[in-house]
């Protein structure tokens, strides 16, 4: 039996390339770990049933000498991202039995470098939520402290890996939902700037701010994973090109210590926890023994993000969810005519934060009412990347925490929309602004007898992921290549 | 402040049913939403319009990639495919009709659209 808890990406490709152990039984330890913990835990909605075939595979070609560092690495992936022929329902009732006709990039991505995908995870329906409680399937536990949720939406993923039973997951992040799920299950997650990473074959719900990104054990690992996902896509009208990324990334190299930035006033957001804000100065001084130059910086209309986070998102979730009409693929509910088969699809199909969010959606863009929401909002959108863009000028990194509370208690926070959308408020801005953003473990927080793991965000200009991974690494100790 | 009416004429513009029993609280919880957002009703600074990373019309999210491309328009470039080279009839007919809840000899089916 292997010992998977100390496994990362870097060291098990050590193991698999000298022969310590193969990628069967590799993937045999994993699948064993989740036979057994996720009955308790739910991260997993489906193990797929070709796991060891693939291993195989894989173990053809280390044999071969035809492999990469990726190939023999199982990883889980988020229930919205397409793998062929296998079942993808972004935990919706819509989409229960609908199985994927194409493979999305990121997957085909993964697939080349001989990825072995173990299953599909559990998230909030269409990745809205940021607790994983608002599945069609049922909830996943925090594997820290199973009274506590995991995060969300991307809550399947990070706890897949909190409970070893993946060495590494595919979440995507609209407003946090990488991000905030590593926090509460103590992973690292990349939100990576917007266009760097395809979303073919990603079920859809805010496409402006939509990004897959993976979550993992470490910063190395993340760097890993990003690595082989960045790549120009045809089939992504948003994708960057090679040649801009090159660009923007030529523009300066990371110099030997780089000065991070603090919005303090951010700080003062009602609703963070004592606990985060000690945890957040803690890590600040962390980061000065370590030779950063700590700048404290202002961001002046950041307090506009949240709200205008829940005009634009809406609006493109409402337009983005019209695709689900029970005509061309997932759930049909008939009625007496055509325009009743519609409802009663859509109304069975999706679950109540969805419906909440059609409506609220419907409204804002709706003549009469378009101009005092939809367009304010993207002004205020201008307002806040133009601020980014001011504060990276002065500074290489901005970091905040990355959520305001440690994971809180299931069934917590569900009866008031507002409570849970707060969960967003220091992760959203880099959604809003389409800058990268990176989570790393800073801490514990001790809460009612239990450790609960909290994290600090890094943020950085546009496809700078490099600077992230160089501070994330230093950060957590380890070792910079 | 919205009203059940209002609820119902945004489920009948969103062609979804909405239960009865749900409808007061979409009220209520639409209604505290809207409060919410409604702070950015603060916002009096105008902003030109910035251009999106590719000229694709169909997002206009100002994203810094997008402010990076505007100060060298040399890497603004279509995004859309020449319309040639189409892929061999009927190649994904058979995958995609497998998935379509209702279809007859090669359509997809649904109820009558117009009526006597």
């Amino acid at each position: 039996m292997i010992d998977v808890s100390t496994l990362t990406i870097s060291n098990t490709h050590k193991h698999l390339t000298e022969g310590d152990f193969s990628v069967r039984e590799l993937c045999q330890s994993y699948l064993d770990i989740i036979e057994k913990e996720n009955p308790q835990i739910h991260a997993y909605l489906e193990v797929f049933d070709d796991v060891l075939a693939h291993a195989d595979t894989a173990q053809a070609r280390i044999d071969a000498k035809t492999h990469s560092i990726l190939t023999g690495i199982p990883i889980a992936v988020k229930d919205n991202i397409l793998i062929q022929g296998k079942k993808v329902s972004a935990a919706s009732k819509i989409l229960e039995n609908y199985r994927a006709t194409y493979n999305s990039t990121v997957a085909s991505l993964l697939e080349n470098e001989g990825v072995i995908f173990l299953g599909r995870t559990n998230m909030d329906e269409f990745a809205m939520g940021s607790s994983t409680q608002t599945s069609a399937y049922g909830i996943t536990r925090n594997p820290l402290d199973t009274d506590r949720v995991p995060g969300g939406s991307s809550g399947g993923s990070a706890a897949a890996i909190a409970m070893n039973g993946a060495l590494a997951a595919l979440g995507s992040d609209t407003a946090g939902s990488v991000r905030q799920p590593a926090s509460f299950c103590g992973c690292v997650g990349l939100k990576t700037t917007y266009g760097s990473v395809s979303r073919f074959g990603l079920i859809a719900m805010g496409s402006s701010l939509d990004q897959i990104g993976p979550l993992t054990k470490t910063v190395t690992d993340a760097e890993i994973l990003f690595n082989t996902l960045r790549a120009h896509d045809v089939h992504d009208s948003q994708s960057i090109s090679d040649v801009l990324y090159a660009s923007t990334r030529d523009q300066k190299k990371i110099s030997k210590k780089l000065t991070i930035g603090v919005p303090r006033h951010l700080l003062e957001t009602e609703g963070l926890d004592q606990v985060v804000r000690a945890n957040f100065d803690a890590s600040v001084e962390k980061l000065i023994s370590l030779g950063y130059e700590i700048k404290d910086i202002t961001l002046p209309h950041i307090h506009y993000s949240l709200p205008t986070y829940y005009i634009l998102m809406p609006g493109e979730v409402s337009s983005n969810l019209a695709r689900f009409d029970g005509v061309k693929f997932g759930l049909l509910k008939e009625g007496d005519m055509l325009l009743e088969d519609y409802k009663k699809t859509r109304g069975l199909g999706f679950g109540k934060e969805v419906r909440r969010r059609i409506l609220l959606g419907t409204y804002v863009l709706s003549t009469g009412y378009y101009d005092a929401y939809y367009n304010k909002a993207q002004n205020a959108r201008h307002l806040i990347t133009q601020d980014f863009v001011d504060g990276f000028k002065t500074v290489d990194s901005i970091i905040t925490p990355t959520a305001p509370t440690p994971a809180f208690k299931i069934g917590e926070k569900t009866s008031d929309p507002i409570q849970m959308y707060l969960e967003d408020i220091f992760t959203v801005p880099a959604n809003i602004a389409g800058i990268p953003a990176l989570s790393v473990p800073s801490g514990f927080a001790e809460v009612e007898g239990k450790q609960l793991p909290l994290g600090l965000q890094f943020m950085s200009p546009p496809c700078r992921e490099d600077i992230l991974f160089s501070v994330g690494k230093d950060f957590l100790g380890e070792e910079n290549a | 402040m919205i009203e059940i009416r209002d609820i119902e004429k945004l489920a009948e513009l969103a062609r979804l049913e909405v239960p009865q029993e749900e409808k007061e609280t979409l009220r209520k919880d639409i209604n505290s939403i809207l409060q919410y957002v409604g702070q950015i009703q603060d916002i009096h600074e105008k902003v030109a319009s910035i251009a999106s990373p590719t000229s694709s019309t169909q997002s206009s999210a100002p994203s810094m990639v997008s402010l990076s491309v505007q100060e060298n328009p040399s890497l603004i470039h279509t995004v859309l495919r020449e319309d040639a080279n189409p892929h061999e009839a009927n190649l994904y007919t058979e995958a995609l009709l497998r998935e379509v809840p209702k279809h007859e000899r090669g359509y997809v089916k649904v109820k009558k659209i117009l009526h006597d």
